[in-house]
């Protein structure tokens, strides 16, 4: 950082085949036929206000209370907590605890506010605008940072609140910012319609997330088979000095890891959501949030979600208010028999179906697929690994999936750190081509989990320790010190008679005192009995 | 009498004795120096094996394995004592240390109490009198307060070893279970294909 550059970011910027990797057929083309749609407002919006990390952001309105579209919901000081808008004017009617499914696929019972939307219009506060240009980025990031805006890395393996992004990103002298629009996933094509339709918007949000991270490069990654989304961009980005890069189709080529490899033509050992080898890659749904938050004045209250399927009728991407329930956008959609469907969240390769269709579509929801009969591999009984090695030559990561198995059904934790567990994408490739039906990327996942479990509890008992050892180095100072004071008191007590005086020889110094008045009084007695008594007593009144 | 040698044998003799006799001048010395390494190389794998067993002490500091801390419990394993006197650590951690020292895992010696959810120390805040003597017994400063104001625990510190509990004059001090509410990915089950072991393996 103190010389400049650090990174070897080369001059032109490409994406070449990943090792590995699977090719599968498309289905984007089922949700692209037609274009994006806003959607009717459901009669409830169900609102999580715990979004990203542990905390719940701190509702602002009670029960009771109508709000305005845009209006500030829940906030906080915090910069890691997001705070909520409202997607749309109407009634708080709840405010409780509610089980759902959050962004790392998990389970988690979180603070829900529940907003009846208004029958009549949708009453919005007035907002305005601004021309980034004529911002600092100091005010940028301020604007961004309480938009309310979550990145999700595609596919959603994880998110974060921009405002964190952000401050990393100067923090760290960002050298490129990589917009990644890149979707393997056959089904979903949600940054595919976004850059189709709001090509100029997601260029201009590039643009302010550039000024806002103070990135040198700034450059948007799509899949080289979405002709039309890339002509649109491309015809955008004329004058501008953001590259355009094209990814192999290839699955699973959007993983933000691959794609910073790629680009600096190394391995990343292992990818945290943020900055990389001088990288930031944000979500192309956060370019569009962040235009719109700066040049419309609008936080964050919608995103665009795929929904798909051969289940549905007329499947497509809809301008979702966050909050709708997933079972409302199906109904939009002709979905048959929506109770006896499987929905699968966010990709076909490593999405979770859906326990229920209740559920609100929260920033992280790329898409739903509601699948037929048949259009997706049903479980199966797994088999015995046969050693095909099938697993090993699509992993796009160094990794062996057929001994990762095997280690992670022993639970032999250390062996798993050393052989890499960490570093799997979660990606699918495996699981998809293994002859066996084995449950690879499922026990990836619970093994994963675990053992970030593992270190968390590592941590936090190295911690303790730390603290047990400083407090056990506090109480020794102190008792020194409690000695030490004990010690300077007696000190002083003796320093206080002057030095050479001690109380032997103030007695024996009184004594003499007392006994030369008694002499004098002896002698002046006797002269008084000489001269006359009267002149001592007069002299004694 | 000895019997006069003959000069032939004298050399022999010569050539018998002395090899032998340096060969286990040799070996003594050799002897010594091993058993002195040996004895340094010991003390030194005793503070590998201690560290090795107090980081698989979960650093509760609760002092219920009869020791003042984790680290003096770790020392008194190295040095033989059972492995399953701590609550906190639970099965979890028995089974650990039984496969670090080779041993069989055992269950929970009760005497010591019982393993139980994770929980932190509450102060019920308008209850508390503020007499510091909690603070004096938290093993790792995980309480906030001085004297005559009310005290509170630093939620994010508290090991949850309830020492602050019995010193509470006014018993305002609660154990509160730790919520984990998010449901995480299943692990498949210790061997759901028998089969599939014995093939990897
Ligand atoms: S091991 Fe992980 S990274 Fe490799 S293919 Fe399987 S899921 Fe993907
Ligand atoms: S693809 Fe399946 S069967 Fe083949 S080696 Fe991998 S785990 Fe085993
Ligand atoms: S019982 Fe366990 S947690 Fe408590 S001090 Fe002993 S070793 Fe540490």
């Amino acid at each position: 950082m103190l010389f400049g550059r650090r990174h070897s970011i080369p001059n032109k910027l490409r994406l070449s085949k990943v090792t590995g990797g699977i090719q599968i057929p498309s289905r984007k083309e089922l949700s692209l036929r037609s274009r994006i749609m806003p959607t009717p407002l459901p009669a409830q919006l169900i609102i999580p206000l715990q979004q990203v990390g542990a905390d719940s952001a701190i509702p602002v309105v009670a029960v009771g209370d109508t709000v305005r579209k845009y209006a500030l919901l829940a906030g906080s000081e915090s910069d890691a907590v997001v705070p909520v808008f409202a997607p749309a004017s109407g009634t708080v009617i709840a405010l409780h605890q509610q089980h759902i499914t959050v962004a790392a696929n998990r389970q988690a019972s979180i603070e829900c506010l529940v907003l009846q939307t208004d029958t009549g219009g949708d009453e919005s506060l007035a907002l305005s605008g601004h021309d980034y240009r004529q911002l600092s980025p100091e005010d940028l990031c301020s604007l961004l940072a309480s938009a309310g805006i979550i990145d999700t890395e595609t596919a959603s393996k994880d998110t974060q609140s921009l405002a964190t992004l952000l401050t990393e990103a100067r923090k760290t002298n960002v050298e490129l910012l990589v917009i990644n629009g890149i979707e393997s996933d056959p089904y979903m094509s949600s940054e595919a319609a976004i850059a189709r339709e709001y090509a100029e918007a997601v260029i201009q949000g590039a643009a302010i997330l550039q000024v806002a991270t103070g990135a040198t490069r700034c450059a948007i990654a799509i899949s080289a088979n979405q002709q039309e989304s890339r002509a649109a961009l491309q015809s955008a980005l004329s004058g501008s000095s953001i590259e355009l890069i094209a990814a192999p189709d290839q699955y699973p080529a959007h993983d933000l890891g691959l794609v910073i490899g790629g680009l600096t033509r190394s391995t990343p050992a292992t990818v945290n959501h943020g900055v990389n080898q001088g990288v930031l890659g944000l979500a192309m749904h956060t370019a569009l949030a962040a235009s719109e938050r700066i040049s419309n004045g609008k936080p964050c209250t919608s995103r665009i979600t795929t929904i798909t399927g051969m289940a549905t009728q007329t499947p497509k991407n809809f301008c979702v208010p966050l909050g709708t329930p997933v079972k409302h956008l199906l109904a939009l959609c002709g979905a048959r028999d929506i109770a006896a469907t499987t929905v699968v969240s966010q990709s076909a390769l490593n999405g979770y179906a859906m326990q229920s269709l209740d559920e609100p579509i929260a920033q992280w929801h790329a898409g739903f697929i509601a699948s037929a009969e048949d259009e997706l591999a049903n479980p199966q009984e797994p088999e015995p690994c046969i050693q095909c090695g099938h697993c090993i030559t699509v992993c796009p990561r160094p990794l062996q999936p057929n001994q990762l198995l095997a280690l992670t059904i022993k639970r032999d934790w250390q062996q798993l750190q050393q052989s890499g567990l960490a570093d799997c994408i979660e990606c699918g490739a495996c699981a998809y081509v293994c002859p066996s039906h084995l449950p690879l990327l499922q026990t990836f996942r619970a093994g994963r989990e675990e053992l970030q479990l593992r270190q968390h509890g590592m941590q936090r008992s190295n911690y303790w320790q730390q603290r047990f050892n400083a407090h056990q180095t506090r109480e020794a100072q102190e008792k020194t010190q409690q000695l030490e004071a004990q010690r300077l008191r007696k000190e002083q007590a003796n320093a206080k008679a002057e030095p050479g005086f001690s109380r032997q020889q103030a007695r024996s110094e009184i004594a003499d005192a007392v006994a030369r008045v008694k002499a004098r009084r002896l002698a002046s007695d006797k002269a008084a009995t000489g001269t006359g008594k009267s002149g001592h007593s007069g002299e004694e009144q | 009498m000895m019997p006069t040698l003959l000069p032939s044998e004298h050399i022999a003799l010569h050539l018998l004795l002395w090899p032998s006799l340096l060969m286990a001048m040799a070996w003594l010395v050799a002897t010594l120096l091993r058993s002195s390494a040996q004895q340094r190389a010991s003390a030194n794998s005793t503070t590998i094996l201690v560290e090795q067993i107090n980081a698989l002490l979960p650093q509760t500091q609760c002092g219920k394995c009869g020791h003042p801390g984790c680290l003096p419990y770790a020392k008194a394993i190295a040095a033989g004592e059972p492995i399953n006197h701590c609550p906190p650590g639970g099965p979890q951690t028995i089974n650990a240390l039984a496969q670090l020292l080779a041993d069989l895992p055992q269950p929970l010696d009760p005497a010591h109490g019982s393993h139980e959810e994770e929980r932190v120390a509450v102060i019920r805040e308008d209850e508390c009198i503020g007499c510091t003597k909690c603070i004096k017994a938290c093993p790792v400063d995980a309480i906030l307060g001085a004297g005559k104001v009310m005290h509170t625990v630093i939620a994010s510190e508290c090991t949850g070893c309830d020492l602050c509990v019995e010193p509470c004059p006014v018993d305002c001090i609660d154990m509160v279970v730790v919520s984990n509410n998010s449901a995480t990915w299943p692990l498949p089950e210790a061997e759901p294909h028998p089969r599939l072991l014995q093939e990897i393996c």
